[in-house]
């Protein structure tokens, strides 16, 4: 019946793309002064200045730019960069601010949630090397100031949720057939007993539920960083063996429908020329999976991987640009989506 | 785009907010924006905020209540009510401040109520005594996981009594 050859699609396949971005932060904060919600515009200063001393005096600043909070378009996109949804809107007039290192997708976040924030992220399946990255750096800062640090409770952070490593540890999971099949709910429910988050990412206005998923560890007390991640890292491979089972069941069982759908997302990523931020994930999303099955050789699936945090509204808004219509954004996107398709 | 409230300043301050499970979205100018006293401590932390007052409701005594609601930490000046009103913890001496409090809380968000891992360099002087409390914790953990319990209570007793000394260095 079929017409074409079906790639029987390898594991190490699948465990080399189907987690695309890792990620991995240190909360602190500084032990001398009130944390953030506590902090008045005078203290908020001093503190700010006084991590700007840590950090410049670490020598870590030549690798950093800082973003303050009056720029707020620029801090819009480091947040979507970054996946970071902790926003503070309280105390707008305190000292806050964001050093970044775009290229390498590392920030310190100074006085949002807490005072220090550090984070690392990557894409693919690289959450060792994140961490290893934030540790040299929480070093480094720590030899210049003095976290607020307890005996029992370890690191002391401003929500009881971070306390204690007050280490983060993410991994996002492109999970198609999970998602169509209908059995990421279940999936959810297990991992959520079990202490683990796991969350539909890349909506944005909370419209649209991708195929991409983040997973990330609730405890951070009683459990330590290396333990995070390798029990994260465990975790990822019973996800992927679900998932490679579910990309069976699926071509066995709607074939046609399934080619249909992804051959139209092919179609619709390549022709279109203003396209919407839901749509152009739900698409991207059926041609990865296409790629998987063999359905084409002509898309760059490392460019696709990468392009999904780089099309949200706020990313493609230009900072120094004042006013960019709706337009305008589609279009940019939907040229920047079209650099997947090579060779032709 | 003008600020939405005096329509003559440039917006510069987004704020997300929440009304009847109805999301806003409000774009104020930053004078505006320090007259709003309302929408301090708005939605992202809504999860903290719920854990603190779901906690609350469980855990206390009403005379317990009266207490706690009266006590400040003498750093920050954030009282307990405070603190369940906004989810956030006001600086490190609140740790101690509402410890009993804190202790309830944690132990039903957390796994364990005491830290494994990373230590700061400055406390590096205690690193040794630390590296044995984490050693006696995992064991810990062990004796209670396989029910051992007499074990662990003596385990438990040896790292409170490290975890003294170090306090009284
Ligand atoms: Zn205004
Ligand atoms: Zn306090």
């Amino acid at each position: 019946m079929n017409d074409y050859k079906i790639r029987k699609i390898s594991k190490e396949y699948l465990t080399d793309n189907l987690i695309i971005f890792s990620q991995a932060k240190y909360i602190r904060n500084i032990d001398e002064f009130p944390f953030v919600i506590a902090l008045n515009e005078k203290n908020a200063k001093e503190s700010f200045s006084k991590i700007y001393k840590g950090i410049y005096e670490s020598e870590l600043i030549n690798d950093f730019e800082l973003v303050a909070i009056r720029e707020k378009k620029k801090i819009d996109r480091c947040l979507d960069v970054f996946m970071e949804k902790t926003y503070v809107a309280n105390n707008v007039n305190i000292a806050r601010g964001i050093y970044i290192n775009e290229q390498k997708r590392v920030a310190i976040f100074v006085n949002f949630k807490d005072h220090i924030k550090i984070m690392s992220s990557a894409l693919g399946n690289k959450l060792d090397e994140c961490y290893s990255i934030i540790d040299k750096i929480d070093d480094k800062i720590s030899e210049q100031i003095k976290y607020a640090y307890d005996g029992k409770y370890g690191f002391l952070t401003s929500s009881l949720m971070d306390v204690g490593t007050g280490f983060r540890s993410n991994l996002v999971f492109h999970l198609p057939a999970l998602s169509i099949i209908g059995y990421i709910d279940k999936l959810r429910d297990a991992l959520i007993q079990i202490g683990y988050n796991f969350e539909n990412i890349l909506k944005e206005n909370d419209i649209s539920e991708s195929h991409y998923y983040m997973l990330s560890n609730k405890f951070t007390l009683g459990v330590s960083e290396k333990e995070i991640v390798e029990l994260l890292k465990d975790l990822s491979r019973e996800i992927i063996s679900k998932e490679v089972a579910a990309r069976e069941t699926l071509i066995n069982s709607r074939i046609r429908v399934l080619e249909n759908d992804i051959k139209r997302a092919y179609g619709l990523l390549k022709h279109a020329t203003l396209i919407k931020y839901e749509e152009a994930i739900k698409y991207i999303s059926l041609i990865k999976l296409g790629i998987s099955y063999g359905f084409f050789n002509d898309v760059d699936e490392n460019y696709l991987d990468k392009v999904v945090f780089e099309i949200s509204d706020n990313y493609l808004l230009e900072p120094e640009k004042k006013v960019i219509s709706k337009n305008d954004i589609e279009y940019t996107r939907s040229k920047k989506i079209k650099k997947c398709f090579i060779g032709d | 785009m003008k600020c939405e409230k005096c329509k003559i300043n440039e917006a510069t301050i987004h704020f997300n907010k929440v009304i009847n499970d109805e999301k806003y979205d409000l774009f104020y100018c930053e004078s505006c924006a320090k007259l709003l006293d309302e929408v301090d401590y708005d939605t992202p932390f809504s999860k903290d905020k719920m854990i603190s007052s779901l906690m609350e409701s469980i855990n206390s005594s009403p005379l317990k209540v009266n207490y706690i609601v009266m006590t400040k930490c003498s750093k920050c000046g954030i009282t307990y009510a405070k603190y369940k009103e906004i989810g956030l913890v006001g600086c490190s001496n609140c740790y101690k401040t509402f410890d009993e409090k804190f202790q309830k809380i944690i132990s039903t968000i957390q796994k364990e109520n005491f830290h494994l891992g990373k230590t700061p360099s400055e406390f590096s002087q205690q690193v040794d005594i630390n590296k044995e409390i984490d050693l006696l914790k995992k064991e810990l953990r062990k004796a209670i996981n396989i029910e051992a319990f007499e074990e662990a209570v003596k385990i438990r007793d040896s790292i409170r009594a490290l975890e003294d000394g170090k306090r009284h260095e």
